[in-house]
């Protein structure tokens, strides 16, 4: 299936156009050069659509004040879109003295027909021969909230509702190892981390998921070979917990407040990619945080694995060289927020196999050519 | 007009070679760094002990003859220019073991081949290597050479109370050696207790460490040309005054003694084949080809020289 992420002249990004393939992908770039926020925007679409566009600018960018891009001239359009299969939806944002319109025009094309239209500050949209009202809400959730057997807007908003990103630098590592989970009926890694234990646990007692379950016991022993065996779950009052069996200290379990940062970031991006559901996309900033380079290698393994027999797209935005030589077969998964040498209005991100010649590329350490500033870096001034 | 990529190891050339060839092939050529960065250099190391030890894929040279061989098949973006040329410095530990530098770059550029390429693509690479790729030496190092004319080190900011004892006429650049007592007697003054990062940066960039190799080091003495007050902060600086001084550097002067820089004329006689013969280029390259590690190329050449 399809998955197509369009952007202009949003925040840091001028035009992105990136349709993301199935499997592991990888985005590169400078800092600044927008990786974050290409997540970001998916995730502004999904609170978009479960709570309106204006409170979803203001919980992600602060409104909606600061969001033309800086290049971007004044009356130029803020556009986002996200096509889905054969289902293309666009809006585009309206700001007026700094304020979001409280109506942004959107339409829904389906094989090349509209199928759902909202004019600009109109308060209907027209979806076939229906007339719409369209609240504080997206034209798109109004009609799927009428027409739920729509298939082209159950594709589509079924998509945006898988979506997860997590940013490992934003885990709650220290209150989850120290507090523990409260015990939840989730079944999907909070973007915070705190309800891991809980969500593991639910995984390990629910036949359904209990393959999420093993698939980050198995991984982690695949991680860490010569140390991990198992975890017991500790129950007290409302609070789970974690223990962890080791090869190192026989039958003797450590706690989890007592583990490294490393296997926690591990254990914690094993959960967020088991989260993902089935047609769905999951996306991690920074997978490389606190992990030892080979162990890195090996949850690169794992992540590629499920992604593949899982059917769930995962996306990492990265600065890892350890994680780019994974793709040293398949540059075209590695994604580079810099067009290069290409014109400097090619939309981003582009593949690296169109940035450099797949046979120039297949004799190099990725990695190594990230490091060495050929890819994906501040451009430096060049004099010959 | 016919390309030539050139991939280096010194921000010095990264930013002057190119303008320095152009100047002597001017409708020729056009002239590209292959990357926007210089390549760490492999030479600091003695390259006997390159020679003696297991290949590894992961060394500044197998980085080094992979760019090389990349830039020549397929190409960065599959267009490869015409030429590609590796550069890189001799240094003063190689100074004399020429050919040991050519061999490890031969041996590396086959390793590199052999296990990246196979079948009918491989016989390509080979003979795409042999007409479209060089190495070329500088020695020791780039600076040698700004000892040809006084307006180089002048352009690499030579401070008005300080004048080169170095006399071209009677050495030749490429076996630099200065006895110049001002320069020479400073003491070696303690090194100072900063981190490690900090010390190799003061190291490198102050004249007066590494007293030993200060004789032959074309480097150190412009640094202290380049440093008025003799206390070891040089205005020196291999990407502004070193880049001037190599853009700019006079051909005339560099050339004038034909029994001279036989690595430089081997890296020109290299260029010289690609273009039609002209008198005036002749005559500065009288008389012909020189003959050293990288010139002429031999019967098994693997590359275009060597």
């Amino acid at each position: 299936m399809r998955v197509r992420l369009r952007v202009q002249n949003f925040a840091v990004l001028r035009a992105i156009d990136f349709e993301i393939p199935s499997g592991v992908n990888v985005l590169v770039g400078a800092n600044g050069s927008g990786k974050s926020t290409v997540l970001d925007v998916i995730e502004l679409l999904r609170h978009a659509y479960e709570r309106g566009l204006q409170e979803s600018l203001g919980h992600h960018f602060g409104g909606a004040s600061q969001i033309r891009n800086y290049d971007a001239p004044p009356d130029a359009d803020i556009v986002l879109g996200l096509d889905v299969g054969d289902v293309e939806w666009t809006t585009t944002l309206r700001i007026t003295g700094g304020s979001l319109d409280a109506a942004s025009p959107e339409t829904l094309v389906a094989r090349g027909q509209v199928k759902l239209r909202r004019q600009a500050l109109s308060a209907e949209a027209d979806f076939g021969d229906q007339k719409l009202k369209v609240g504080e809400y997206l034209a798109v959730r109004s009609a799927w909230d009428r027409n739920q057997d729509d298939e082209d807007l159950t594709t589509w908003r079924d998509f945006l509702r898988k979506y997860r990103v997590y940013r490992s630098y934003n885990y709650r590592l220290h209150d989850l190892s120290k507090f523990g989970s409260e015990a939840s009926p989730d079944r999907s890694l909070d973007v915070s981390g705190l309800n891991a234990f809980s969500v593991f646990q639910n995984w390990y007692l629910q036949r359904p998921y209990r393959a999420r379950h093993s698939f980050v016991c198995d991984s982690l022993r695949h991680i860490y070979p010569d140390y991990f065996r198992d975890f017991d779950f500790q129950v007290a009052g409302r609070t789970v917990t974690l223990q962890i069996l080791t090869s190192r200290w026989g039958e003797r379990p450590i706690q989890v407040s007592q583990e490294s940062t490393g296997f926690m970031m591990a254990f914690l991006s094993l959960c967020a990619v088991a989260s993902g559901e089935p047609g769905g996309l999951v996306a991690i900033d920074e997978l490389e945080n606190s992990i030892q380079p080979a162990a890195i290698e090996r949850l690169f393994e794992c992540i590629d694995e499920y992604s593949s027999t899982n059917d769930v797209r995962v996306l990492i935005a990265t600065h890892s060289p350890v994680v780019l030589d994974q793709l040293r077969t398949e540059p075209s998964s590695i994604f580079v927020l810099d067009p290069g040498e290409l014109s400097p209005s090619q939309p981003l991100p582009v593949p690296l196999d169109k940035l450099f010649d797949p046979g120039w590329l297949a004799q190099f350490s990725l990695g190594r050519l990230y490091t060495s500033l050929e890819y994906g870096a501040h451009r430096l001034p060049t004099n010959v | 007009m016919p390309t030539i990529s050139l991939l280096v190891t010194g921000k010095t050339e990264l930013k002057g070679l190119g303008a320095l060839l152009g100047r002597l092939f001017p409708a020729d050529f056009r002239y590209a760094n292959a990357s926007d960065q210089e390549l760490r250099g492999f030479t600091s190391r003695d390259c006997r002990e390159i020679l003696d030890a297991p290949w590894s894929a992961e060394s500044d040279l197998a980085w080094f003859v992979s760019h090389m061989v990349a830039e020549a098949f397929p190409g960065r973006h599959g267009d490869p220019p015409d030429l590609v040329i590796g550069v890189d410095d001799v240094e003063l530990v190689n100074a004399g073991k020429e050919g040991v530098v050519v061999q490890v770059v031969r041996d590396a550029v086959r390793a590199h081949v052999e296990a990246s390429f196979s079948g009918p693509a491989r016989d390509r690479v080979y003979v795409q290597l042999r007409n479209r790729c060089s190495f070329h030496l500088l020695k020791p190092m780039v600076e040698s050479y700004f000892f040809c004319e006084q307006g180089a080190l002048d352009r690499a900011g030579r401070a008005a109370s300080r004048t080169s004892r170095f006399a071209p006429a009677d050495c030749d650049p490429e076996q630099f050696v200065v006895d110049d007592p001002e320069y020479i007697g400073v003491p070696e003054p303690r090194k100072p207790q900063v981190r490690k990062k900090s010390i190799r940066a003061i190291l490198k960039q102050d004249w007066r460490f590494g007293a030993a190799t200060r004789p032959r080091h074309p480097k150190k003495y412009i640094q202290f040309l380049c440093d008025e007050a003799g206390d070891g902060a040089t205005a020196y600086r291999e990407t502004t005054g070193g880049a001037d001084a190599l853009r700019a550097l006079s051909w005339s002067h560099v050339l004038a003694r034909p029994d001279q820089v036989p690595l430089l004329r081997s890296l020109l006689a290299d260029i010289s084949r690609l273009v039609e013969p002209r008198p005036e280029l002749a005559s500065l390259l009288a008389p012909g080809e020189p003959r050293c590690a990288t010139w002429p190329p031999p019967q098994n050449n693997l590359l275009r020289n060597i």
